[in-house]
């Protein structure tokens, strides 16, 4: 193998804090939801890297359903904001705090 | 070297784009600089030989999910809120701190840990030899992953149910409840019984 | 010598509990929806048909010394305590049963047209029902548990129907006062039944009977025995001084009067401690304390009965009074007066309840005598039958009352008692005062009703006036069952019951002879003196009540006051338990208990609100502490790893 298992981890940790970052910190729901795709993409990155490291396909294998869960859960996401800003007329996240002790 | 040259860039573009996306005001900007950032997992995809990911990275990814993002973003037209602050007041402050610091605590878990190749039989060689990386991941899917497959197809219709639900605009036909303009005491049984 | 029974007695004595059992659930679940104002039918003819049967149990019993055993299942098994549901048909408890069924089946015909029209008229007659089945269980039993089972029932028919009328307050209070009066009784009572556990390691009479016979225990257990029963019996047959509750449990309809607090429930102490009498007669100081109660109850009451006005009333001091009579004869060893005096008491007891309950009918609910009088051409057939009963209570020959009260104070005068002989004889002359006292208040004289009642004076119905007709005519010839004295029929059937604690006792029998027949005059005149006495005052002189009353006006105070029995309960356990229950809901329950559960609930209201603010509502703050946790663990992994 060519490219060592550790660059993989290292891109991967990289994409998740990046992700971990916008979730944390930006008030706006869409890049809160980009955010997120980011950082199942960097579980992804190290999925696709451990599939190549031990010559297998288990983790292409995940990577397919971590696909097909972000599909849905993008569905389902996009259809709250939708719902939400058709409410609250806004996309900001900290505006919704009903829950508030 | 080719491949670690070409992966490094690719790296550096699809991390650099990351940043991109949680550092634009403007959400259409991000969401560009967020299929960019996924084209180029895609091209590390197939610099590991993931083949079939790699196009499946492009095609639902990039293609299909970030275009309903795109859709939902044009169709509710936010660009009144890139003037306000992007910002949590109090959340960045922890964020600047704690992303750091578990960042490097990663990286030495990634660099310190030593990694042992368990030698599966599928090497790129193997997989090339015995009919391509799409033929041999559709053998194992089918073989191995056969019910979690059925049951991922499933997740996809309980989210397309779910959307729709969510979604619809109250007050369309099939969501109306009958309304009621009259007072409780004119609800005589005569008028329960018709409407029923 | 063994008797064969015959192998129908195996279904009849548990059905005659049965019968009036099945009329009371089926009254209570049908009656409000369906039978309505039928409803008297069905517990009629259930006791109609538990008298025959038990007139059956009778022919049976007559021909056996021992009496017939019936065990249906074991009801309470724990350990060595095995309860079985058993009946027991002795020739007491036949005697008893025939008792009880006979006047409840009058007692329900004369309900029919007493309580007609009546809102709760289902309700009194499944109560009436429950009430017969629980007094057949109370006498039928075949141990100390079914005994206790059927006290407690007839303890708890006793509350419902003295509150029949729950909308009354009074009525009402007068259940609760006799459910808790009861209670104290039954305190004991229980405490009793346990003792004889622990001592004889059963429960059932023959075998009590019988180890109390072989081995007996020490006196001073035998004494503690006898006297908690006893205590349990001065609750429920009213003696002093837990005798304050069936006064005022006149409250109930009359029917149940006569049948609960005159007739059947409050006797239940009179056969228990005959049912007992072995245990009783095992220790000396026990008879002493019963004869003592009794007498100094049947003093006692009849004094309070000459100055109450209620007719009602006067008829309950004279039930207070008669059943210390009956305890009277049992302490002194006379269990079958006792008995037979039980029985025709329930006879003439009975009859002037209704005849009362006829009268007040016919006066639209007026209780007070002193706004009675002149009935006697005005309701003749109430008349004749109330007067056949007071006569019968006054002991005059030949009436039934004459010769159980007779052979009571007969025995205890050869039996040297004559102290108790004494007090029977004042008694029976008090007695026979207040008795005609009523009847000259109520039927003779002038009229001192009020126009509005005298206006509506009525006849009963056919349905009253025909049980009053046949309780007199018990109250007339029912006396002969005891004739001659001491060797009648009654007598001789119920001899081989009483034979074992005869032996203890070491009483054997005279032969009636010259000193009853002078015993006898006596008290014949004493009792017409009474009589003579109550003519002068209340219908001759009519002025000498209110003199009399004048010239000893504390005694006449006392004695219209009850002798203040029921001030002094006020004053002291009343009191002191109110006192007391108002302590400990102010300074310990309010205080600590609430204090306890409001700290508590303080506890958490106020950490609550310390840890409040974390809760933002911010669905990033929640993320933001999510990832703090995600990096501690990483550095817990770092370090423990030493990587």
């Amino acid at each position: 193998m060519d490219i060592p298992i550790e660059w993989y981890l290292v891109l991967s940790a990289f994409l998740f804090v990046i992700g971990v970052a916008g979730v944390l910190t930006r008030r706006n729901m869409f890049i809160v939801l980009f955010s997120i795709e980011l950082m199942m993409n960097a579980v992804n990155v190290n999925l696709i890297g451990f599939s190549r490291f031990h010559d297998n396909f288990i983790g292409q294998h995940f990577v397919l359903f971590t696909m097909t869960v972000a599909a849905a859960e993008a569905a389902v996401g996009l259809a709250i904001v939708t719902s939400l800003f058709r409410n609250r007329q806004t996309t900001m996240v900290d505006m919704f705090d009903l829950l508030k002790g | 070297m080719v491949e670690k040259v070409l992966f490094v860039v690719f790296a550096a573009l699809a991390v650099g784009s990351g940043v991109g996306v949680i550092t634009r005001s403007n959400i259409v900007h991000a969401l560009m600089l967020l299929i960019f950032s996924f084209v180029n997992i895609a091209a590390i995809y197939l610099l590991t030989s993931a083949f079939f990911i790699a196009v499946v990275q492009i095609l639902v990814y990039a293609g299909a999910i970030l275009v309903l993002f795109t859709f939902v973003v044009m169709f509710l037209n936010l660009r009144q809120y890139q003037s306000m602050e992007q910002l949590h007041p109090t959340q960045k402050w922890v964020a600047l701190i704690l992303t750091p610091l578990v960042l490097a605590e990663f990286v030495v878990v990634a660099l310190a840990a030593t990694w042992t190749a368990v030698g599966g039989a599928y090497d790129p060689e193997t997989v090339a030899a015995g009919g391509g990386n799409v033929a041999l991941l559709g053998e194992r899917l089918f073989a191995d992953a056969l019910l979690p497959f059925e049951m991922a197809s499933l997740i996809l219709l309980v989210g397309m149910v779910g959307a729709v639900v969510l979604a619809a605009k109250e007050g369309h036909e099939y969501m109306d409840t009958r309304a009621w303009s009259g007072t409780d005491e004119e609800r005589t049984p005569e008028f329960v019984e018709q409407e029923v | 010598m063994e008797h064969e029974f015959a192998s129908y007695m195996n279904w009849i004595v548990p059905l005659i509990p049965a019968l009036p059992l099945t009329a009371f659930l089926v009254t209570i679940l049908f009656g409000k929806w369906y039978i309505k104002e039928q409803a008297h039918w069905l517990p009629i003819l259930a006791m109609a048909a538990a008298f025959v049967l038990s007139l059956l149990v009778w022919w049976e019993v007559r021909q056996a010394d021992e009496g017939f055993y019936v065990e249906l299942f074991t009801w309470i098994p724990v350990g060595d305590l095995q309860v079985p549901l058993a009946f027991y048909a002795d020739r007491l408890s036949t005697a008893m049963i025939m008792m009880v069924t006979g006047v409840s089946t009058l007692i329900f015909i004369y309900s029919k047209g007493y309580m007609h029209g009546d809102p709760g008229y289902y309700r009194f007659f499944s109560y009436l029902s429950l009430f017969a089945f629980s007094m057949l269980v109370l006498v039928l039993g075949a141990n100390y548990v079914m005994l206790f089972f059927g006290w407690e029932a007839v303890g708890l028919c006793s509350y419902y129907l003295i509150g029949f009328y729950y909308h009354k307050t009074s009525a009402a209070a007068a259940g609760k006062k006799a459910f808790i009066t009861n209670r104290v009784g039954d305190f004991g009572f229980s405490l009793g039944i346990f003792l004889l556990f622990v001592t004889f390691g059963t429960l059932t009479y023959t075998e009590v009977f019988e180890a109390v016979e072989l081995e007996g225990a020490g006196t001073a257990t035998m004494t503690a025995i006898a006297l908690l029963l006893f205590t349990g019996a001065m609750g429920k047959s009213a003696q002093f001084p837990l005798h304050v509750w069936l006064p005022d449990a006149m409250e109930g309809p009359t029917p149940v009067s006569a049948l609960i607090h005159a007739a059947t429930m409050v006797t239940a102490g009179v056969y228990m401690v005959a049912r007992s009498s072995v245990i009783f007669a095992s220790s000396e100081t026990a008879m002493l304390v019963v004869a003592g109660v009794g007498a100094f109850t049947a003093i006692f009451a009849a004094s309070i009965g000459i100055a109450q006005t209620d007719i009602k009333r006067v008829m309950a001091y004279s039930t207070v009074s008669q059943l210390g009579y009956m305890f009277m004869a049992l302490g002194v060893g006379a269990w079958i007066p006792a008995i037979f005096h039980l029985i025709t008491h329930a006879f003439f007891k009975a009859l002037l309840f209704l005849g009362s309950g006829s009268v007040i009918h016919a006066l639209s609910g007026e209780q007070d005598m002193r706004r009675m009088g002149g009935l006697r051409s005005r309701i003749p057939y109430t008349y004749w039958a109330l007067l056949a009963g007071a006569i019968a209570l006054s002991g005059i020959f030949p009436f039934a009352g004459f010769w159980s009260k007779d052979e009571i104070l007969g025995i205890a005068f050869k039996d040297g008692a004559y102290i108790i002989w004494a007090i029977g004889l004042v008694a029976a002359f008090i007695t026979a005062f207040y008795t005609f006292r009523l009847i000259f208040m109520t039927f003779w004289n002038e009229s001192r009703m009020e126009p509005e009642v005298e206006h509506h004076v009525h006849e009963s119905p056919w349905s009253m006036t025909v049980p009053l007709m046949v309780l007199g005519g018990l109250s007339l010839v029912g006396g002969f069952l005891g004739f001659p004295p001491e060797a009648g029929v009654f007598h001789h059937f119920l001899e081989p019951v009483f034979e074992p604690a005869n032996e203890i006792l070491g009483i054997h029998h005279e032969p009636f002879g010259g000193i009853d027949l002078t015993l006898m005059i006596v008290s014949v005149a004493v009792a017409v003196s009474g009589v003579v006495l109550a003519y002068f005052f209340y219908v001759r002189q009519r002025d000498l009540p209110e003199k009399a009353g004048a010239a000893a006006q504390p005694l006449y105070k006392a004695i219209y006051n009850k002798w203040y029995i029921d001030e002094i309960y006020d004053a002291t356990v009343v009191r002191l338990v109110i006192d007391g229950s108002r302590f400990l809901w102010r300074s310990f329950d309010a205080a600590v208990i609430d204090g306890i559960v409001n700290g508590v609930g303080k506890l958490w209201e106020v950490s609550g609100a310390a840890v409040r603010p974390a809760q933002t509502g911010k669905v990033q703050n929640y993320a933001g502490v999510m990832f703090a946790g995600v990096f501690v663990l990483l550095s817990a992994v770092i370090i423990a790893y030493g990587l």
